[in-house]
């Protein structure tokens, strides 16, 4: 893609005389190298699914943290760096508390996003990071799966440039581009919260290169408020699948 | 500390169609302490005349025996019952006696004369004087006495009325005062027909 | 810097607000004295730019007249932890309100008490809640009341002399089973299995140590509760309005009892209450 090298490609500040912002479009790229992370959003809810590469056998599956809680009605799907996205990950849930004392309601979803990608903007050379800010832009991008007291079910996407997206169903990482047009074919705004759950998994399953089983996948819903599934959960779904 | 807040207190007076009213809380405290429900700031003076003595409870009943003497002593030389502004100015000359170094009660006296004509008035702790044709209050709640009374008094209520116009503002006036109420007691004096009856408060 | 952000103009009440003053200000705050440690953000007080501050913060306290009439009481026993309080706000003698909320529920499983600045109080509860629940979020499990009580505590101490107002009982149950301990302004933290809180906890206290037995059933304990208060709201002026009982289990509390004093007074005496003041003439 970036044939050839030059100056314009190390600044993070600097944008190229083409209009890029080459560390910005790296970072994108670094998500590419990340498992695979699907969200569907229906009417009764929003189901997230991840895959967790599991390298070693003595790994721990539980350890693997690719859906995180960020507050009731809130959780997110992460690819690219997991260290990035802890980081934006704690953002968020310090976000979420203060709205809650302020205001003492939920933080809206896209409110929560927005504040995910100002942080995510704050990056370059002299970049204060006493405020967050970092040196480099973040290498991750995360489904934003939440529910909003007044609008319902929401599913974001955001990437490294701070640009968020409104999504019925997004898969990002490394199989984007086939999940994404599975999820094309397939989604239909009417779909029941069950039939999404297995859809999110079957295109999961399907773009997976070792074999899906309860350890190597992780699902989450909101509806309204955010639960991770245990492992015989997880099970249960893919056996259906399999039937 | 304020010494007329040392005991609590709250007394209203309201005047009627040919009747008077006068009540009071019943708590006594030592500021914050409530000691005893049954504790009466009003004082009888004959039938048709009552005082009401809100402020320090020592100086109260020391000025309430002071009134039954000077009362009774008129009554021998003259051989009738006080008037009721009659007494009111004795009231406010005793006080101003003590000018430095005075009584700390404000009295409130509720009466009728001899032809039912009703009679208010209240006092501050130096016995500067303040008739009134409706209503008077006393007491460490007087905002909120002003308050129900402006709001609840009508002119011309007959007895039964009057009283209960004067029991609604007293119960009420004395929930948003933590040093009075804990029940309460209405004297209602009509020409023929007076009463007294003891009001289920609040007891906090 | 925190100071030069906002502040208050306040000539009237001190008359200095030159130069000088300003760098006392800046001195008394040390750059950032408040607190930097957590990561939730706590708020960063701007202090008023006055010369002597211990003389305006009385100034400022006398002006708020800080809620100081309370009841609360708690409780340890053999089926769990019974919070009991009134519902008074006062203001000087005057009675601001009747139904105030005085029990925070902190989560599912822990209770705060307020006595003391109202303000204060529900605010640094709050962001105790808040503390708690980035606690729950990180660790993937509840906190502790112990751990809870030194968050307040710790943030009590780091405003400590600047005029806070708070006396509150932390109460909850966690693995290691139930607990109450006692928080105030002054960073002060105990643990203990039976407190009262307030200008009428000496009454409460009262009843409570003659009633109280470890192994009450629940409804005894409740009942014990309540009349503590009760009591409290009967004796001192500044406690009143309604009784709230909370019972602490295992799976969390419950509220059990709301009750008006008007009720409960004619409840217990139907036919009055012994208290009577005769003058002797």
């Amino acid at each position: 893609m970036f044939m050839t090298r030059n100056e314009y490609d190390r600044g993070v500040n600097c944008f190229s005389p083409e209009g890029r912002i080459f560390q910005v479009e790296y970072a994108i790229e670094a998500i590419k190298l990340g498992t695979t992370a699907i969200g569907i959003r229906t009417s009764e809810g929003v189901v997230l699914a991840v895959e967790k590469r599991l390298t070693s056998t003595l790994l721990i599956p539980s350890s693997v943290e690719k859906i995180m809680e960020i507050d009731d009605h809130l959780g997110c799907a992460t690819s690219g760096l997991t260290s990035d996205a802890r980081t934006l990950v704690e953002h968020a849930r310090v976000e979420c508390q203060n709205h809650r004392f302020t205001y003492n309601e939920a933080f809206p979803v896209e409110s929560c996003t927005q504040s995910i990608c100002d942080l995510s903007l704050k990056f370059g050379e002299d970049g204060d990071e006493d405020a967050g800010g970092m040196s480099r832009p973040f290498g991750v991008a995360l489904l934003m799966a939440g529910w909003d007291t007044v609008e319902g079910p929401r599913l974001y996407h955001t990437d490294p440039s701070g640009t968020y997206i409104k999504c019925e169903a997004k898969a990002i990482g490394s199989a984007a581009e086939v999940a994404q047009s599975t999820l094309k074919e397939k989604y239909k705004p009417d779909m029941t919260f069950k039939e999404a759950e297995k859809l999110a998994v079957e295109t999961l399953k399907q773009v997976m290169e070792e074999k899906i089983t309860s350890t190597n996948v992780d699902i989450a819903s909101v509806k309204p408020t955010f639960r991770l599934y245990p492992v015989e959960e997880v099970e249960e779904i893919i056996k259906e699948l399999t039937s | 500390m304020s010494i007329s807040t040392y005991n609590g207190a709250a007394i209203i007076a309201m005047s009627g169609k040919d009747c008077v009213a006068i009540g009071c809380d019943l708590r006594l405290g030592i500021q914050n302490q409530t000691l005893a429900t049954d504790f009466k700031k009003v004082y009888k003076i004959h039938d048709r005349l009552y005082l009401g003595l809100a402020g320090l409870a020592t100086d109260a009943l020391t000025l309430n025996q002071r009134f039954q003497f000077k009362h009774n002593m008129y009554k021998l030389r003259e051989e009738r019952n006080m008037n009721p502004a009659t007494f009111a100015h004795m009231v406010s000359k005793t006080l101003y006696e003590k000018r430095f170094g005075p009584y700390f009660v404000e009295p409130v006296i509720a009466g009728i004369d001899d032809d039912g004509t009703p009679y208010i008035t209240g006092m501050d702790s130096l016995g500067a004087m303040e008739t009134s044709k409706d209503f008077m209050v006393a007491g460490t709640a007087p905002n909120s006495l002003w308050g129900v009374c402006e709001s609840f008094y009508r002119p011309n209520l007959g007895p039964e009325e009057l009283f209960e116009t004067i029991s609604q503002c007293l119960l009420s006036g004395v929930d948003r005062d933590a040093l009075s109420g804990w029940g309460a007691v209405v004297y209602v004096i009509a020409k023929d027909k007076s009463f007294v009856k003891t009001l289920k408060g609040r007891m906090d | 810097m925190a100071v030069s952000s906002w502040r208050m103009d306040v000539p009237g009440l001190d008359g200095k607000c030159g130069q000088a003053s300003r760098a006392a200000a800046d001195l008394a705050l040390g750059q950032d004295a408040l607190l930097t440690n957590a990561e939730v953000t706590q708020a960063n007080f701007p202090l008023p730019a006055v010369q002597n501050l211990d003389h305006f913060g009385k100034k400022v306290e006398d002006l708020v007249k800080p809620d100081h009439g309370t009841t609360t009481l708690g409780f340890i026993f053999k089926n769990g932890v019974i919070i009991a309080v009134d519902s008074r706000a006062s203001q000087g003698s005057y009675v601001s309100s009747q139904t105030v909320k005085k029990v925070i529920e902190i989560n599912p499983y822990l209770l705060g008490t307020m006595a003391g600045g109202a303000a204060d109080c529900a605010f640094w509860q709050r962001n105790l809640g808040m503390q708690c629940r980035m606690f729950e979020l990180k660790n993937k499990k509840r906190i502790t009341v112990c751990a809870a009580s030194k968050m307040l505590a710790n943030t009590m101490y780091s405003y400590k002399g600047m005029g806070l107002s708070m006396g509150s009982m932390v109460a909850g149950w966690d693995p290691s089973g139930p607990a109450i301990y006692y928080v105030d302004s002054d960073g002060q933290r105990t643990k203990g299995t039976i407190f009262s809180v307030g200008s009428g906890s000496l009454y409460a206290y009262g009843v409570l140590d003659q009633g109280y037995k470890w192994d009450m059933d629940i409804e005894t304990a409740v009942e014990l509760g309540q009349r503590a208060i009760y009591h409290a709201q009967f004796r001192d002026a500044v406690s009143g309005g309604t009784c709230s009982v909370y019972h602490i289990t295992q799976s969390g509390w419950v509220k059990l009892r709301g009750n008006n004093h008007y009720d409960l007074h004619y409840q217990y005496y139907p036919d009055g209450h012994a208290t009577s003041a005769n003058s002797v003439i």
